[in-house]
């Protein structure tokens, strides 16, 4: 696969990416109140659009703000920082869940994120027809998931449950099934939001050894944990936030 | 700016280097939200790329839905005929309405109401609905108001099967102008599509949509010639056929099927327009809103 540039293109790069939150937006709005204020919004477009920066400031909140890294391939790097730094929010704008407000981003290559293990899971439905539309929802196809099927059931230890609707299931059969559903999707990126702690002692050395050859295979992590031991041991870096920016990122 | 971290993260950002055939995401802030890219071009590219989870969601859905009833899929018969028989002994033997095969009559409107109505309801919850994927994993969003009426089409299709049977039970006639039914249809699921996205994205902000939604469908039920013979309306009453953009697609409907007569062009015509013009309106509505939904969800 390697050409040069494959290989020295960044994973990942945000370029001063900042999302905005409005605090307002518990208000209930009336429909007069709406038409007003986007009235007054249009009669401002139209005169110029730079207006923008000047409405609704008291109410702004900057989750993030002026974040700029790259990410090289086959890098673990891990977020690290707070409650409420902002490690989430820079997350769901690398996978794409949230639109940022400022700046721009480029993510190269197959992204899978470990955000919430089986979030789109149902549970009237077995486990194998979860793992169907869960794969969909990476963007697999019918063919390609079946032949994934079985590694990711033996993976995820359900080989006897797998025809049970997951509604019966435990918490941590689960989050096996989403671990392993979403790691086998082979990304060339992966996103992990503190989902390592899932399941029992063996379970989780082997996600371990499946992050282990993920790295091994010059795929990219982005890990966000709060357990110092785990950032030690997975990541090769790690850039702290604060209050939203980038604060001294650690050698 | 930040200092460059020494070593593997650089801050250096070389945007125009990438040259491999592999996926790569541009998402930019300042994009205008009104170009051709945005509001067509890349929703197109993602749904087709999501293609196996359209399919997924349609046959997701109609899996849960029946899932522990005994009888299943067969509700989706079951239902539009009992209400027909409700309304067939209202109507015939209350109020002594003397149509021929006025069971057909009724059955025909009902299905076409139901596409609407239940495409309405589904297809305006489908976003609040998938709240816990929305929030957590990249999908082009627009798929859940489209599945939704998708799914109504395929109850339809069974209802229709009923239809065929009722016709042959009922002794009704059958009209070759009946294969004309699915060029009825396609304005008809035009106009069901942009509408789910259009209530969809607007029922995120404004929660009190979906009851407004319900009112308003049980008024615009008797708007509709579903019951009632539209020829036989008072003068001063047919403003109501002309407005409500329904009217003219359960009369199509009815036309090809009971009456064995095609609608005229300038009608198809114009519900085909009516149709294209709500899908259009819809989509745009739904793409121009669809990044702040997660903020409200």
């Amino acid at each position: 696969m390697a050409t040069s540039s494959l290989l020295t293109t960044p994973a990942v790069e945000l370029k001063g990416v900042g999302v905005r939150y409005q605090l307002n937006l518990e208000k209930v709005f009336s429909l007069k109140e709406l038409l007003v204020s986007k009235a007054t919004r249009l009669g401002r477009q139209l005169r110029g659009r730079e207006q923008q920066k000047t409405r609704r400031t008291a109410d702004d909140f900057w989750a993030i703000r002026d974040i700029s890294f790259s990410v090289p391939r086959g890098v673990c790097i891990g977020l690290t920082g707070r409650n409420g730094s902002g490690k989430s929010t820079t997350l769901k704008v690398i996978s794409g869940v949230l639109h940022p407000t400022e700046g721009e981003l480029w993510v190269r290559g197959r992204v899978s994120a470990l955000i919430e293990l089986g979030a789109g899971f149902n549970p009237d439905l077995t486990g194998r027809e979860n793992i169907y539309f869960g794969a969909s929802v990476s963007g697999l196809s019918r063919a390609e998931t079946a032949k994934r099927i079985d590694r990711i059931v033996d993976f995820a230890e359900l080989r006897d449950f797998i025809d049970m609707p997951v509604r019966n299931y435990s918490s941590g059969m689960y989050a096996r099934l989403g671990f392993a559903l979403a790691t086998d999707v082979d990304p060339d990126l992966l996103i992990v939001d503190e989902v390592l702690s899932v399941g029992d002692a063996p379970f989780q050395q082997k996600c371990k050894d499946r992050m282990e050859s993920f790295k091994k295979r010059n795929k990219t992590i982005l890990f966000v944990s709060h357990d110092p031991q785990a950032i030690q041991d997975f990541c090769d870096t790690t850039i702290e936030l604060k209050d939203g920016r980038i604060n001294s990122p650690n050698p | 700016m930040t200092p460059a971290l020494p070593g593997i993260i650089s801050y250096r950002v070389n945007p125009e280097s990438t040259a491999a055939a592999e996926p790569v995401v541009h998402i930019r802030a300042d994009r205008g939200n009104w170009d051709f890219h945005n509001l067509v071009r890349a929703p197109i590219q993602e749904l087709v790329q999501f293609k196996e989870l359209i399919r997924n969601t349609v046959v997701r859905d109609i899996k849960v839905r029946y899932k522990r009833s005994v009888l299943g899929i067969a509700w989706t018969i079951i239902a539009p005929l009992m209400q027909m028989i409700v309304m067939w002994t209202v109507f015939t033997k209350a109020f002594q309405v003397s149509m021929p095969n006025y069971a057909l009559y009724l059955f025909s409107g009902i299905i076409t109401w139901n596409l609407f109505s239940q495409s309405s309801v589904a297809g305006g919850a489908s976003i609040l609905g998938a709240a816990g994927l929305i929030t957590k994993i990249k999908l082009p969003r627009v798929l859940f108001p489209l599945t939704a009426v998708i799914n109504n089409l395929v109850n339809f299709s069974f209802a229709f099967a009923a239809l065929l049977l009722l016709m042959v039970v009922t002794r009704a006639p059958f009209h070759w102008t009946m294969l004309s039914v699915p060029f009825m249809l396609l304005p008809l699921i035009l106009f069901c599509m942009g509408w789910a996205m259009l209530v969809s994205a607007l029922s995120v902000f404004f929660r009190d949509l979906q009851y407004i939604l319900e009112i308003a469908l049980g008024a615009l039920f008797y708007a509709t010639p579903i019951f009632w013979d539209p020829t036989a309306l008072p003068a001063k009453w047919h403003w109501v056929a002309s407005v409500n953009p329904l009217a003219k697609y359960v009369f199509m409907m009815k036309a090809s099927i009971y009456h064995g007569v095609l609608p005229n062009f300038s009608t198809y015509a114009i519900a085909t327009f009516t149709g294209l013009a709500m899908f259009v309106i819809g989509w745009i509505v739904f793409q121009r809103l669809q990044r702040k939904f997660i903020y409200w969800i």
